[in-house]
């Protein structure tokens, strides 16, 4: 009950945040048949000299936890107001 | 009239004070008389009170029988002449004085209720007297002396007419009918020593449980049958199919006990005097078990034996005296002669008159406090704290903060649709497609293909072809080394990532540098 009413709370939150984007498409580059996708498509013909699938979720994990830590480093930010700066979020 | 003598008891109590022991006060004291006059005598009989603290005192009480029995008008009368010498910590005195109705022969005498007479007692003789409206006489008469500490009171002397049977050592046989609500019914029996009056009487909640009284019949000194309110209902061959070796229609009883891990509680065992703590830890409760005989039976049977595990005992119809009727459904014989609220031996007193079990109005198998009419109550309740206490509150708490599959399913679907609707989502699932291509075995060994086009000449080469030796060893070891340092660079970039967030700054090659 409450903790639904908190969750419907964010979504509608997160929803009205990412409709208020602007929409932006994604160039043809990017594409599996363009310029990056062909260097992308090398760097896996070269998974036998060097790990590719690894090093690429190793990345994609560093990303996500920065992107976390970005995260509670806004949440931190949001409640040092409310206590006043005495918790700080430097 | 025998000689008028004089006794000359002492009750040596606590000299000492708070602290000592019961046992040097197991005197109290019974004197029988002969036929004309009383004669006091001593009687190793102990008999306990709820106020009996016994904090210190000491003295001696002699009292002179006087001329005994006689009559004065429309009263009956005995006297005595007692004082107290050598008395320690005594401040006051009291009278206790039952008359009696020795002819009755349909119901049980009545002992009236009981008088208390504040006198005094000093070391001058003083008269002390007991007086009953006729036909009834004087049955029994207690002298208590005070103490100074709160209201603790010391025994002292007391007589009884030996023209009444003694009731303090008669043996009496009491049998009950039980009932339960279906139908079945059943005669228990149980033949004991009347203790001062109270009458030992079998319980039925504790020996066939889900019955209660419907009757009760006395044969001893008196005989009569005490009629309870509930009216007598037709007696049917009891149900002991379900117990076989429990004949309740051949009078064995089977004894109902308490078991902790499979051990048999006894009087005096520390974990069984406390058995009841047990029951509200659900780790602790599974280490309970009822048994009726050799009868595995729910541990609700057992609530009656609350205090049955005492040291000083306890019986199972001993009425709740902990304020908490949860765990405990016996009923309190009345009928003690410091009983003043009725005359009657309470054995009309229905185990039933205070609910301990029952069904909710408008309780549901599954309570959903969001559906309207539907309750965190359940179905039944019982005395129980679990079952009113724990329950309900788990019930509510869980309807108020844990929130059901299909809410989190819709908030899924409702932030995932946004998200892919935007241009964020178009270009998210852009960047996954590119190194969803990259494959440990996509690019097989050959390599990327190069193409070198030159003065019309094209030609196609894979200059990291590890298909073979001796560049497929190079490129295993490329590949193990690559791996060691993907994982070690990578596990030390998310550590660092993590630290930011909160504020710690790691920079691993200073500490380095600090400790050399």
């Amino acid at each position: 009950m409450i903790t639904g009413l908190i969750l419907r709370m964010l979504a509608d939150v997160a929803s009205a945040l990412l409709n208020a984007l602007p929409h932006i498409g994604v160039p043809s580059w990017l594409s599996d048949n363009g310029a990056i996708g062909q260097v992308f498509q090398a760097a896996g013909s070269m998974g036998v000299w060097f790990p590719v699938a690894l090093a690429s979720t190793v990345l994609l994990a560093v990303v996500g936890i920065w992107l976390a830590g970005f995260g509670v480093k806004v949440a931190r930010m949001v409640i040092s107001v409310f206590t006043g700066g005495g918790g700080g979020a430097g | 009239m025998a000689g008028a003598g004089e006794v000359a008891g002492g009750f040596a109590l606590c000299a000492t004070g708070a602290g000592c022991l019961l046992t040097a006060a197991r005197l109290a004291l019974f004197a029988y008389a002969t036929k004309d006059a009383w004669l006091p005598a001593i009687e190793g009989l102990w008999r306990h009170t709820h106020n009996g603290d016994h904090n210190g005192g000491a003295g001696t009480v002699s009292c002179d029988p006087g001329v005994g029995v006689y009559t004065s008008g429309s009263q009956s009368v005995v006297s005595f002449m007692c004082s107290l010498s050598n008395a320690t910590g005594f401040t006051s005195s009291t009278e206790d004085s039952w008359c009696i109705n020795p002819n009755s022969s349909t119901s049980l005498p009545y002992e009236s209720a009981a008088g208390s007479h504040a006198g005094s007692l000093s070391s001058t003789p003083n008269q002390h007297f007991l007086s009953c409206a006729l036909p009834d006489v004087p049955y029994a008469f207690r002298i208590q002396a005070l103490n100074d500490q709160t209201s603790a009171a010391e025994y002292a002397y007391m007589w009884k007419n030996p023209a009444i049977p003694d009731r303090a050592s008669d043996t009496y046989t009491v049998t009950v009918t039980c009932r339960k609500t279906d139908g079945t019914s059943a005669d228990i029996s149980q033949t004991s020593v009347a203790n001062g009056g109270a009458l030992h009487m079998p319980s039925c909640a504790a020996v066939y449980p889900g019955s209660h009284m419907t009757s009760m019949k006395i044969t001893g000194s008196w005989s009569g049958t005490i009629p309870l309110n509930a009216p007598l209902e037709t007696i049917t061959p009891p149900n002991d199919q379900q117990y076989p070796n429990c004949g309740l229609t051949q009078g064995t009883v089977c004894k109902l006990q308490v078991r902790i891990d499979g051990v048999p509680c006894v009087v005096g065992a520390a974990q069984c005097e406390t058995w009841t703590e047990k029951l509200a830890d659900p780790v602790e409760r599974t280490r309970l078990s009822c048994y009726w005989g050799n009868y595995s039976v729910p541990i609700q049977w057992c609530y009656v034996l609350e205090r049955a595990y005492y040291p000083a005992g306890a019986y199972a119809y001993d009425g709740n005296i902990d304020g908490n009727p949860a765990t405990s459904v016996g009923t309190a014989p009345d009928g003690t002669p410091t009983s003043t609220t009725s005359p009657q031996p309470s054995a009309s007193v229905p185990p039933s008159s205070l609910p301990t079990t029952g069904t909710n109005p408008g309780g549901v198998g599954s309570p959903d406090p969001g559906v309207s009419g539907n309750g965190c109550t359940g179905l039944s309740w019982s005395w129980n704290p679990i079952d009113w206490v724990l329950i309900p509150v788990k019930c509510a708490l869980e309807w108020a903060f844990v929130p059901d599959e299909s809410t989190l399913g819709a908030l899924e679907t409702q932030v995932s649709n946004a998200f892919n609707s935007t241009g964020v989502g178009a270009w998210f699932s852009a960047i996954t497609g590119l190194f969803g291509g990259l494959g440990g075995s996509g690019g097989g060994c050959s390599g990327p293909e190069v193409t070198f086009s030159m003065v019309g000449i094209n030609k196609t080469m894979h200059p990291f072809d590890a298909c073979s030796a001796p560049m497929s060893t190079v490129a295993s070891i490329s590949y193990a080394f690559s791996t060691v340092l993907v994982i070690v660079f990578g596990a030390l970039a998310g550590v660092k990532a993590l630290g930011s967030a909160f504020g710690f700054q790691v920079h691993l090659g200073d500490r380095l540098k600090a400790d050399t």
